[in-house]
Parts: C-alpha cells; sequence; structure tokens
C-alpha cells in the first residue's frame, strides 16, 4: 500500500511538471474588429431575408405573393407590374424593397403586421448596404467551393499551433481578441480522451502510465492506441447510430420489435473500428446488396439496414400511403443524415427556403420506390462450415440410436410385435407402398378405424408401449388396454413424411400388467398414422432394458434440439431491386391526385450537369451513392463538410456548423468556415479515412485545451465560447454515465456484437414494463449492445436525453431536469451499484488512505485536500444519520452513491 | 439554437442573482417561489387573455359511438338493414355492412336540450355545462394513427403531443410538480409517443402516473416513477445533496449548466414531497367518496382517476389527461366494440358517467371550472352501419364524423357545434378536424396556434402544422 502511494506521489510531480512544459504563455494580440466583406454582407443578407421574406417570396411558387420571388438575382430585380423593381443594384433609394421595409404605413409595410415584427434598425441597415454593393447573390456556403485560406494575418505562435487545425483557431482567437487557452492537465487529457473515443473511463493503469510517460509523443501513441482499440467502434458507431435512426421495433403506433435489426449496429461498429472509407460506408448503406459478392454479402446486405431500420406506421390501412410514408422516410433520413437537407419539406410543396423542388423530391422518390423493404437471408461465411459440423453431430447422433434401438430389441424381455399382425381390425395393410419393405397398417380412408391385439404377459411390472408409425401431418387417435384408455392424445406427432424412411419410436404410454392374458386396442377418426409396430419394454429401473429406453429418449431429445437449432443463413433488414419505374409528383402531398412523372436523378441545385445516369432497370441507389461521393462534384462537397462537420461536433460538443443536420439556408453558418473546408478537403485527400480526421483534430492544442479557465472578459465577450478560449465541460452522455458506473461497480461485460436482451416492445402491460426494466437493469453488456425500442428505451437513457430514434439526431438535446436527479437519488441500479463500488474499495481501517483509493477508483486523479476533508465530514454526518434499523446503506455506500452523482463523475473537464 | 437555451441563458442571470448566494437548507424548506424563475416550466405569458388556465383531457380509448351516445340520427332507425344510400370512405378497417340503427332510446336534456341516449343516467345533470363538437372528423382508420393524430397532431411521424405544447408555451403554476401528467395511460396505440415531448424540450413530456400498459395500471397503484427511495431517508439524502452542492463550488470555472444542474436537485427533492400530498386521498370527504363512486363498482377505478385529476388540478399542474379504460370488459376492447355493441357500451358507460358527471360538479362547485377546460372524447366514432364478420353486433372504426364535448374553461356550455349527416356518417356542418380542435384548445388556453412554434431541423413546427381554425364555442 505504502509503495503504491509513493508511486503514485511520484506520478502526481511527473504530471505536475509535463503540465508546466506543456503550458504556454498567452499570446498577446491586438483585437481587429474585422469589417464585414461583401461575401459575408450578402449571405447575411440572403439569411435574413430567407428568415423574413421567403415564405411568401421564395422558391415555393404556389403561395407566392404579388410575383414577387427574393431568392434569386433575376426575381428581385426583375420589373414588377406595379412599374418598380424590389431590388435595383447599386441604388437603394429606388429600390422598393428598402421603402416597403422602412415604410411607417401599416398597409405598405413588410412584412406584414400579420407575418411577423417590423426589421430592426440594423436588420434594415444590412440590406441597404447589400444593395449598395451590388446586391450579389453569393452561392449558399454550404454549397460554394472549398476554401482553405486561413483568414487574418497568419500568426507565428509555434509553440501553441501545433497542427493546421489550430493555425485556423489561432487565427479566429486572435481577430477577437482573445487569448489561446493553456493546455489541461493529463488527469484531465487522458479522461477526456478515453470517454471520447472509447465511452469508457481509463483505468488507473493507464492514467498512471500516461501522466509519468515524458516522451514527446505521448500523446500521439495514446491516441492511436485508443483509435486502434475494439471499443472504439462502439463509441463512434453509436453516433452514428443516432444519425441513422436506429430502433429495434417499428416505434409509431403498434412497436413490432424488429428482431434482425441488431446486424445493422453490428455492421456500423465493424465498418468505424476498420476504417472503412466513408465513400465505401455511403455506398453499402445505400446500395451494399448490389455490390457485394457472396463472401462478403452479410456485411454488405446488413449495411442497408439503413434503409430499413426506420419508424413506420405499420397498421395504416391504405397501402399507397403507407408506401409513401415509408418513402418520405427514407428520403427525410437520406438527406439530414448525408446531406444535411431536410429534403421532406419538397413531399407537398417546393422547399420554403432551400432550392429543393417538388421534381427533385419525387425524382427521389422514383429511385426509393424501385426498391424493396425486405427482411433478406444472407450466407454468413461460416455457414457451410457449421452446416457440416451439424451433419457430423446428427450422424453421430443416428449411429447411436440404430445401436441402442438393435441391443434393445435383441433383449427377450421385449414383447414386440407387427403392426399387421392384429387379431381383430378393420384397417388396411401395406407391404409394397408406404409400407414397402416393412409392412405397415393406415385406414382404407375416411371411417372409424380400430385394431385389436390379444398379448400374453408372463412377466407383471410396469411396462413402456411404444409405436413405430410415419405420418407428415398429425391423425392422432387413442390407445386402450382392456378396453380402458391409456393414452388419449396418442399416435400424435408428425415425423415429417408417410413413407418409410420417416419411420420413428414414439413412446405412448407407461402401463402396469399383471401376469395374463391383454387386449391392446388402437382406434383413430377417420384417419390413421402409417403404422409399422409396437413393443412393451419393461421398466424397471435396474433392468438393462429400462438404461437403453433413458438412452433412446436421451438420444431423441438430442436430435430434436440439434434439428431446431439448424444452422442458417443470417436474416438482415435489408432492400432489394424492385421493379424500376419513375413517380408522379403528388400534388400537395397527396397520394391520391398525381401531376406529371419525374425521371429518377439526383437534386438539380447540387448537380450542375453533372447527373449520373440511371439505367432503366435499375433503381439508381448504387448511382445515388455515387453522386454522393465523387470526387470533385458539388454534391460532395456538401457530403464531406457534414460528415467533416458531425466528426468535429463529437469531439467538441459544438459543431463548427452549430446543426449538423441543417446545412441549408436556415442553417446556423460555420464559426470557421475555412477551417471546416480544410477538414472536409483533408477529410476527402485521405481516402475519407474517418480515424485521419480524429488525429488532425485531436493532436492540436485546440483540443487539449484547459476548461478550467476563468476569464471574465472571454465570458463577456464570447459567453458561448464559439472561439474555443478554453474547453467545454460536458456532460456525459447516458450511455456512457450507465457504462463508466458498470465499470466502476466492476461488472461490465466486454462481450461484443450479437442480439440484444429481449424486452417486450408491443402492447407492454405494466408487468412487462417491470420485466423490462428488471432486464435493463441486470444487463451488463455495453450500452450500445442494449435494444433501442422504440418508446420504450431504458428509462434513463431516455431521462438524460437518448436519442428519439424517429429520425436522424446528429445533435444530442441536452437538458437538466429534476427527473433525471430523481432517478439518481432514487434508482435501485444506482443505489445497488453504489455498493458494489464500495465492496471493490478494499476495506481498511485508514479512513483516509480509503478515501484516497475511492477517489482515485472513480476519477483517475489523486484526491486534493480540500475535497477529502469534505468527504470525511460526509462520513461522520452520514454515521450520524444512519437509520435506527440499521437496514440502511453504510456511510461509505452513501459516499460512493453521491459521488456517483456527482458532476465530477458525470461531467468530463 | 433553440428557445430553451436561450431561456437557460436567461436561467443564468437569474441563478447569478437568486439561487447562488442561498442557503440549500433555506431552499429546502422554502416554497418554489424563488427557484421557479430559474425553471423553464416557470409560468409564461399568453398571447392573449386566456379563458382556461389548465386541461382535464378525458381520453376514451378505443373509439366510442357518437350515434349511440349523443348524435341520435332517425334516419338509421328508418332505414335499419338497407345499404349505405351513398359512397363511403375509400379506406375502411373492416368491411362495411349495412346500415344499423341505435338500440338506445335519446331524450333531450337540460334546459339546452342536448341529446343524451339512455344509457347515461347522470352525465344529463350538467347537460348545460357541455358544449357538444358533432362534426370532429379525421381520416386515419387505425387506432395507433388515430391516436397519434388526436394526441400530436401527426399521424406518420413522432411529434410533440398536445400537453407538452401546451406545458412549453405556458409552463405551470406548480413547480414542485410535473407541468403535464397523464394518470393510467395506455401502451397501445402510440403508447408513450401520445404524451412525448419529441423535438420539444423534454421537461414538457408528460409524466406518467402509473406505469403505461395494456390493460392500464389500476389507479390505486398508480405511482409515479423514481419518487421514494425505500432505503435512503430524507434526512441521509439532505447530507447527500450538501455534499453535491459543496463539490459543486469546490470546482472554480462558472458553467451555467451546472448551476442548473444543482438546481435540478433541489426541485427533486422538493417533488418527492410534493407529489406523495397531491396523491394522498385519504383526506377527502365521504361526501366527495360517494360522489366519484369511489367505493362503488363499476365506477371505483375511473372515479380514483378522476378525483386524482381534479387534486392535481387543484394544485396548478397545467396539462392532465385521464385515459379510460382499464377493466377490460370483456375481449379487451375498451370502447372498441367491433361485435357486442350493447354489452360493451353499456359497461363503459356504467364506469364513466357518475365519474366525470362528478368532476364537473366538484370543479364547480370548488370554483375550478371556470378556468379548466374538460375535454371528453376518443380517437374517432364508430359506423352508423354494421361491421360484417362478427358474430354479435357492433360497429367499425369510424373517423369521418363524430363527437366529442367540453365543459368549463372558457366555453359555451349547452352549445351544440356542427353536425353529421341524417345517418351521422360524414361531418357536414362547422367540419372540426384534430388540426381545428387543437387551435381552438389553444385559443381558450390565451395562445394563437400559428404562434406557437419551435424551431427544428430547420423550420418553425407547430402543434397545428399548417392548418387549423379556431372554432367559435366561446361563452
Amino acid at each position: 500500500m505504502v509503495r503504491h502511494l509513493i508511486n503514485r506521489l511520484l506520478a502526481i510531480f511527473a504530471a505536475l511538471a509535463i503540465f508546466c512544459t506543456l503550458t504556454v504563455c498567452p499570446m498577446t494580440v491586438c483585437p481587429v474588429k474585422a469589417e464585414p466583406t461583401d461575401l459575408s454582407r450578402s449571405r447575411a443578407a440572403h439569411r435574413l431575408l430567407a428568415a423574413k421574406c421567403f415564405t411568401c417570396h421564395g422558391p415555393d411558387e404556389e403561395v407566392r405573393e404579388a410575383e414577387l420571388r427574393l431568392d434569386t438575382f433575376e426575381g428581385s430585380t426583375e420589373e414588377l407590374p406595379s412599374g418598380f423593381a424590389a431590388v435595383v443594384p447599386g441604388t437603394p433609394e429606388a429600390s422598393e424593397l428598402l421603402r416597403r421595409i422602412e415604410s411607417d404605413d401599416e398597409d405598405m409595410r413588410m412584412p406584414p403586421a400579420n407575418a411577423g415584427e417590423a426589421l430592426t434598425a440594423a436588420e434594415k441597415s444590412l440590406l441597404r448596404e447589400w444593395i449598395k454593393s451590388g446586391a450579389t447573390y453569393p452561392p449558399h456556403w454550404a454549397f460554394a467551393p472549398l476554401d482553405t485560406t486561413i483568414p487574418g494575418e497568419p500568426s507565428d505562435h509555434s509553440d501553441w499551433n501545433r497542427t493546421s487545425v489550430d493555425r485556423y483557431v489561432s487565427a479566429q482567437l486572435a481577430a477577437n481578441g482573445l487569448d489561446a487557452p493553456p493546455v489541461a492537465d493529463r488527469y484531465t487529457l487522458i479522461r477526456r480522451l478515453y470517454f471520447d473515443l472509447l465511452g469508457l473511463p481509463p483505468s488507473p493503469v493507464a492514467v498512471e502510465q500516461f501522466v509519468t510517460d515524458d516522451s514527446p509523443d505521448a500523446w500521439a501513441r495514446l491516441v492511436d492506441s485508443l483509435l486502434a482499440s475494439p471499443h472504439y467502434g462502439e463509441r463512434w458507431g453509436r453516433h452514428w447510430l443516432d444519425v441513422a435512426r436506429y430502433g429495434d421495433s417499428n416505434g409509431g403506433d403498434e412497436n413490432h420489435a424488429y428482431p434482425h435489426a441488431y446486424h445493422y449496429r453490428d455492421y456500423v461498429i465493424q465498418t468505424f473500428n476498420a476504417d472503412v472509407s466513408y465513400d465505401r460506408f455511403l455506398l453499402e448503406q445505400l446500395a451494399g446488396d448490389l455490390i457485394s459478392n457472396d463472401a462478403d454479402s452479410e456485411a454488405a446486405t446488413a449495411a442497408t439496414g439503413f434503409l430499413a431500420i426506420g419508424m413506420k406506421i405499420l397498421a395504416e390501412q391504405d397501402p399507397i400511403k403507407k408506401q409513401a410514408d415509408m418513402i418520405d422516410e427514407q428520403i427525410d433520413t437520406m438527406g439530414r443524415s448525408l446531406l444535411g437537407l431536410t429534403l421532406g419539406c419538397a413531399r407537398c410543396h417546393d422547399h420554403k427556403f432551400d432550392p429543393v423542388s417538388t421534381e427533385d423530391y419525387y425524382a427521389l422518390f422514383g429511385i426509393f420506390q424501385s426498391t424493396v423493404v425486405e427482411d433478406r437471408e444472407v450466407n454468413s461465411s461460416d455457414l457451410q462450415e457449421r452446416l457440416a459440423k451439424y451433419e457430423r453431430k446428427i450422424n453421430e447422433l443416428k449411429q447411436s440410436r440404430e445401436k441402442a434401438t438393435k441391443k434393445l430389441n435383441s433383449l427377450s424381455s421385449i414383447i414386440s410385435r407387427q403392426a399387421e399382425s392384429f387379431d381383430r381390425g378393420n384397417v388396411i395393410k401395406d407391404d409394397d407402398q408406404y409400407g414397402a419393405g416393412i409392412g405397415i397398417i393406415s385406414d382404407p380412408g375416411g371411417q372409424d378405424n380400430f385394431v385389436e391385439y390379444d398379448l400374453a404377459i408372463q412377466q407383471p411390472g410396469k411396462y413402456r408401449l411404444q409405436l413405430r408409425y410415419a405420418a407428415n401431418v398429425a391423425r392422432p387417435g387413442q390407445i386402450l388396454w382392456n378396453g380402458e384408455i391409456v393414452a388419449e392424445n396418442a399416435i400424435s406427432e408428425a415425423t415429417g413424411g408417410w413413407t418409410p424412411e420417416f419411420q420413428q419410436w414414439h413412446s405412448e404410454a407407461d402401463i402396469e400388467l399383471a401376469a395374463g392374458e391383454h387386449i391392446l386396442r388402437m382406434q383413430s377418426r377417420p384417419l390413421m398414422s402409417h403404422i409399422d409396430q409396437f413393443r412393451l419394454i419393461p421398466v424397471a429401473s435396474t433392468d438393462t432394458a429400462s438404461a437403453l429406453v433413458a438412452r433412446l429418449d436421451e438420444i431423441a431429445e438430442q436430435i430434436s434440439e440439434l434439428t431446431g437449432a439448424r444452422p442458417q443463413g443470417v436474416q438482415v433488414m435489408a432492400v432489394r431491386e424492385g421493379e424500376a419505374a419513375n413517380a408522379k409528383v403528388h400534388l400537395r402531398g397527396s397520394h391520391l391526385s398525381k401531376g406529371d412523372e419525374v425521371p429518377r436523378r439526383f437534386l438539380e441545385v447540387l448537380s450542375r450537369d453533372e447527373q449520373i445516369a440511371i439505367p432503366p432497370e435499375q433503381s439508381g441507389r448504387r448511382q445515388l451513392a455515387e453522386w454522393l461521393t465523387t470526387p470533385e462534384s458539388l454534391a460532395t462537397r456538401l457530403t464531406a463538410r457534414v460528415m467533416a462537420n458531425r466528426i468535429w461536433h463529437w469531439h467538441f460538443g459544438r459543431g463548427l456548423v452549430a446543426t449538423p443536420d441543417q446545412f441549408g439556408i436556415k442553417s446556423s453558418p460555420p464559426t470557421h468556415p475555412q477551417l471546416l473546408d480544410h477538414l472536409a478537403d483533408t477529410f476527402v485527400r485521405n481516402q475519407w479515412s474517418i480515424k485521419s480526421l480524429h488525429r488532425e483534430i485531436l493532436l492540436s492544442s485546440t483540443y487539449r485545451s484547459s476548461s478550467q479557465v476563468d476569464n471574465a472578459n472571454a465570458m463577456k465577450a464570447d459567453p458561448e465560447n464559439r472561439w474555443y478560449w478554453r474547453a467545454n465541460r460536458r456532460r456525459l452522455e447516458a450511455e456512457l454515465i450507465r457504462d463508466s458506473i458498470l465499470y466502476h461497480a466492476d461488472r461490465l461485460d466486454y462481450r461484443q456484437f450479437g442480439a440484444p436482451v429481449q424486452v417486450q416492445s408491443q402492447d407492454p402491460s405494466p408487468d412487462d414494463l417491470r420485466n423490462n426494466r428488471r432486464t435493463y437493469y441486470a444487463a451488463r453488456r455495453r450500452s450500445v449492445y442494449l435494444p433501442v425500442v422504440r418508446t420504450n428505451v431504458f428509462k434513463f437513457f431516455t431521462l438524460f436525453d437518448f436519442p428519439n430514434a424517429a429520425s436522424p439526431v446528429g445533435r444530442r438535446s441536452r437538458t437538466t431536469v429534476p427527473t433525471q436527479s430523481l432517478w439518481l437519488m432514487n434508482s435501485p441500479f444506482i443505489m445497488e451499484h453504489a455498493s458494489e463500488v464500495e465492496s471493490r474499495i478494499a476495506d481498511s481501517a485508514n479512513k483516509r488512505e480509503r478515501l484516497e483509493e475511492l477517489y482515485w477508483h472513480l476519477f483517475g486523479r489523486p484526491i486534493d485536500d480540500a475535497t477529502r476533508v469534505r468527504l470525511e465530514r460526509f462520513l461522520e454526518q452520514a454515521s450520524a444519520a444512519s437509520r435506527s434499523d440499521a437496514d440502511g446503506p453504510s456511510a461509505w455506500t452513501l459516499l460512493c452513491h453521491s459521488l456517483l452523482m456527482s458532476d465530477r463523475y458525470i461531467y468530463i473537464d | 439554437m433553440s428557445v430553451f437555451s436561450i431561456s437557460r441563458r436567461k436561467m443564468l442571470q437569474r441563478i447569478a442573482t437568486g439561487f447562488g448566494g442561498l442557503a440549500l437548507d433555506t431552499l429546502l424548506h422554502t416554497t418554489a417561489t424563488q427557484t421557479a424563475a430559474a425553471s423553464p416550466l416557470m409560468p409564461q405569458p399568453s398571447h392573449h387573455a386566456a379563458r382556461a388556465k389548465r386541461v382535464i383531457f378525458l381520453f376514451m380509448h378505443g373509439g366510442p359511438s357518437h350515434i349511440d351516445l349523443f348524435d341520435p340520427k332517425p334516419q338509421l332507425a328508418l332505414n335499419d338493414g338497407k345499404p349505405l344510400p351513398f359512397a363511403g370512405s375509400r379506406v375502411t378497417f373492416a368491411e362495411r355492412g349495412s346500415l344499423m340503427k341505435s338500440p338506445w332510446k335519446f331524450r333531450s336534456c337540460g334546459e339546452s336540450g342536448i341529446p343524451m341516449s339512455e344509457l347515461w343516467q347522470h352525465l344529463p345533470s350538467v347537460a348545460d355545462e357541455l358544449c357538444m363538437l358533432h362534426s370532429v372528423c379525421e381520416t386515419n382508420v387505425a387506432h395507433g394513427g388515430a391516436c397519434m393524430k388526436l394526441h400530436t397532431g401527426a399521424e406518420a411521424h413522432v411529434r410533440p403531443s398536445m400537453g407538452s405544447w401546451i406545458s412549453y408555451g405556458l409552463g405551470t403554476e406548480n413547480q414542485n410538480l410535473p407541468s403535464f401528467i397523464t394518470i393510467c395511460p395506455t401502451s397501445l396505440h402510440g403508447g408513450v409517443n401520445n404524451f412525448g415531448a419529441s423535438f420539444l424540450p423534454a421537461i414538457h413530456q408528460g409524466v406518467p402516473l402509473g406505469a403505461p400498459g395494456y390493460p392500464n395500471t389500476l389507479a390505486r397503484n398508480a405511482q409515479f416513477d423514481s419518487m421514494t427511495n425505500d432505503s435512503v431517508t430524507l434526512e441521509q439524502q439532505k447530507i447527500q445533496l450538501r455534499l453535491l452542492k459543496d463539490l459543486n463550488e469546490q470546482d472554480s470555472a462558472p458553467n451555467s449548466e451546472i448551476e442548473a444542474r444543482m438546481l435540478s436537485f433541489e426541485l427533486a427533492f422538493r417533488m418527492q414531497m410534493a407529489a406523495p400530498e397531491a396523491l394522498d386521498t385519504s383526506r377527502e370527504s365521504a361526501a366527495t367518496r360517494k360522489l366519484y363512486g369511489l367505493d362503488d363498482q363499476p365506477t371505483a377505478n375511473f372515479g380514483l382517476q378522476c378525483l386524482l385529476a381534479r387534486r392535481l388540478a387543484e394544485r396548478g399542474v397545467r396539462f392532465i389527461q385521464v385515459s379510460h379504460a382499464h377493466s377490460l370488459p370483456f375481449n379487451n376492447e375498451q370502447w372498441d366494440q367491433h361485435s357486442h355493441l350493447e354489452k360493451g357500451h353499456t359497461i363503459n358507460v356504467a364506469q364513466i358517467d357518475q365519474p366525470i358527471t362528478a368532476l364537473i360538479k366538484d370543479l364547480k362547485s370548488r370554483g375550478l371550472l371556470d378556468d379548466t377546460l374538460v375535454i371528453w372524447g376518443g380517437e374517432f366514432g364508430r359506423t352508423p352501419t354494421v361491421q360484417k364478420g362478427t358474430g354479435e353486433v357492433g360497429r367499425d372504426h369510424h373517423p369521418e364524423g363524430f363527437t366529442m364535448w367540453m365543459a368549463g374553461g372558457g366555453v359555451r356550455g349547452g352549445l351544440r357545434y356542427g353536425k353529421t349527416d341524417e345517418y351521422g356518417y360524414y361531418a357536414i356542418e362547422n367540419r372540426c378536424t384534430i388540426h381545428d380542435l387543437h387551435a381552438t384548445i389553444l385559443h381558450l388556453l390565451g395562445m394563437n396556434h400559428e404562434r406557437l412554434t419551435f424551431a427544428h431541423a430547420g423550420r418553425d413546427f407547430r402543434l397545428t402544422d399548417v392548418h387549423g381554425e379556431v372554432a367559435p364555442i366561446l361563452a
């Protein structure tokens, strides 16, 4: 223990020393108040027009007022019926638009009173300046060519600027008069990186190793080792599953289970671990079924689960509407997740803000209408091997059965008769067709069949009556012994066929027999199975016969068990090509009134003349994926920007574009446009490698910033921390809190992949819900493997902002509400795990040592004096307040419980 | 950024002047007023003067038959057994049979003469409080889509429920209780989607009193989740919260989210004390127990649900839903009488008739009816035609025209608004879609349905989407 402590102290000193060398002096910069450029002013004007005017004067022709559109240069400068033009470039005074927005006359003023507030002075001035400088309409930033120039004067802060990311960030910090932040200490850094890349806390050993590693590439090596961990895919795959609105049930109305959905989840985790290029990832998700050969068909077909796992209203009674709703869900998901565009709007009308027309929508609609969603069986790579193993095992069992049967039949104590040798009966004997080679009895057609045998028993005792028969469908009957029924539902199995190879032995009844004459009767109505023979086996316990019977029963059971588990191909939720056909525009979104047919193609605004041709016999999914990722194309700019921004968002908790699923006109424009373009550019040039992009970001000083910067001026100038003057303190996501608690309670099960635990999804009763809760509480695997039963996700997850899997979620909300606190304070889950955590900390008479141990265990850093004093006081208070019945939790358990709820545990610095 | 984050910034300013300086023990013992100001649930100003301050929605799951309860159709009796004389709707749930008259007689009730079938024994005594909406109309013939439409305004997407929108728009008057409580909800037909917040901040989601289920939880077993702790005493919890607060203060850099988190622990602690008090009916008078039928069958269960609703309304909860039915008369059908219409509707009415009448009377005698909007209705009505293929006669789902009613909260009692045709098939006069219904409810609460918006996925969403007109039913 003492030695352990000394090591730890050494580690602390080492960490402090490194901290000092890593800390840099704040940059001194001259604050530059940047004048808006023409470009940025034009964009701001465009955004303002979109927000205030496009509803009536935008791309949607049907609701356009006064024949005026303000979303294009041609539209805004055109002469109106009144003889004026809304915008006269260079001449604000002559522009009707300005006259109207500045008017005091209620009837003249735009926007009209019933549509919204008048523009502010600043907004009016913006439009005036914009018109004055020529009223240009630059392309929307998200559609514009990549621009990777570093803004402002190049700053020489080589000690802070480690990677190109830093150069963009420090330039913006300087422009805004802010200091670059110091680097965080190593305890903080390793905890941050572990949760970020793996979703797990670092082990105390890993922490000690890192804080004492004084080599210059310690951080880079840590980054590489975590990127190589199999847990990386579980963390980053889950991010993608948010975007792919992954769920294990249909949600919506009746919530049927999706038992095969998890193959998509596993595919995503494996794909992230393998750093499959992002363009390939998209191709597989949209068209994996079309590109695969047999060898890898499981993964690639499972990938198309992306199109199949969405929320559906399965009880919709109108099949046409049902299909249209499902396709809408696919288009909406594809648009938001891959392009950051809300294409769903164009189902009913041209998009109000973005240049997406209903024709665009129904062009895509045709692609998905030519695609069928279904569960597909695919060959897993080891299917043949598993089948061979299965056959071997079955044959072995059959041989054992034959051997045991032979032995049994040779025993003298057995009484056996051929069925045809009956003494009385009205059935037919057949030895050339169904009884070829063996001889059987059966019915002559529908009737009351019966057959009787006179039997003489020498040895009294208990006998088992067995019948050998074949039946393709069950034809049950009764068995009577001396006129009394001994088996009511006898001869009742279906054996798989009528012919001799399907003949099987079945035990029908155990009968106590006295010595003497007996009558066995079998009867059935109207038809009869094909009975070959019967036998009576004495089953006294010491007998060889009874042992053989037991052995045969056992073999029969094994065979039936094995047959039930015959290896099969894997069932996955997927799509396949359907009948390829174009769709007609649905007028106002109604599937009942249709307009013109639109050829299958991609969004015009993102294609110029670069449409990839879709062959008439194909749906076009494959071409859709190619269109999204062809280098240098318009669409690819957007694809790359959207994903680069997502990755930044998941690292920092806020994207360079704060609306990761929304890159249209109404998006929040990027804080660092050139940095975003730099990342997008690097991403494509590095063959769309996501792990390379991680390195680009993680090795920067920006990522390594401290969150403990208390700078009143910066707080005032930039309260949202848009310029990265410190790191954001962030709450762990729901899954991370759970995994972390399981980890510290030493209960985490690291097994990867496979079906989730079963919970009742459809129409659960209160009892079902209680069982579900128990199942969730008892589960120990990582959170990504828990079922995402839409509408009945683990309560703890929904409380802590796990996304509603009804649509793509690139940015989880982060709420702070009392119901979270209630759960943390009261749920049996956390109480139980608090007590487990306590039991992991070696019992020690020395309270101080035990506290140090506990703190290291939970927080991966040494306890500071102030905290220790406070925790000691807690232990005293809690002991004094312990329950009189002595049943309650100990003071230590209460302490563990409190620490699991604490900010320091739930947040990362 | 969402509206929520703006209010969080406001919250920070308030915390800076209020919460930070207060001692924990004071907080634990004061009323909510100081901290309420910092909550996203604090009361919000309405758009215009509100007629109703809160809503009690009596949800009749399964689809009660308008033509057997409130909307008499003499033509049905005259043409009993004949085919529907015009084209019915294109999509039906089951195969359409011939016209079927109601097995029940109707009479005019109250001074206003509102017709009610003889099934109703108690409700006629409050007939003049009711504002009948005879022309509610929709298109979805399946329970799931229709329930989601009724509760959220959308049938094919998961969208915020009306209670969540109302909580988001108005906040709530009692910070120690949730703003939106749903008593014994069903897990069927949209389940939690029907009281979910979807993209609205999660704080506005309906909190179930009693786990959602099929069958619904019994009222006497209904509890809030995670409100009690069997092993940790309140005294110990106070010690825990003090520790959390002290550790929080040791960490230097200010962070609004973490300040808000401390606050949420205080609120949680107070909720633990407020909730049991709100649910404790043991001190209700014998007269009240009798009024609601708490000691009789078949009224005990729904009676207790209604009484709990009144207690929550008294305590300032903004939106309260009460879901019928638990007791599964037979075949687990609730109001869904595809067969056995007579037996099923007789049992269902007997379970709710006295309790809902009691609720209206009780609210009135306490002066609460004026500003409490009571709404009664199911996800659709039932067909004037018999459903084919069932042994005992029943009626199919029917969204094209059916009856709901409101009481209190500024609506005109005794009014009959809208009409169905002479067979009770299509709504033909003053048609009132679910969007119109929602617009009307919001209007009564002082909100303009076109201005109650939330920015999500690039546009402003509304409960009423791009539709909705306020029905002129105000007192």
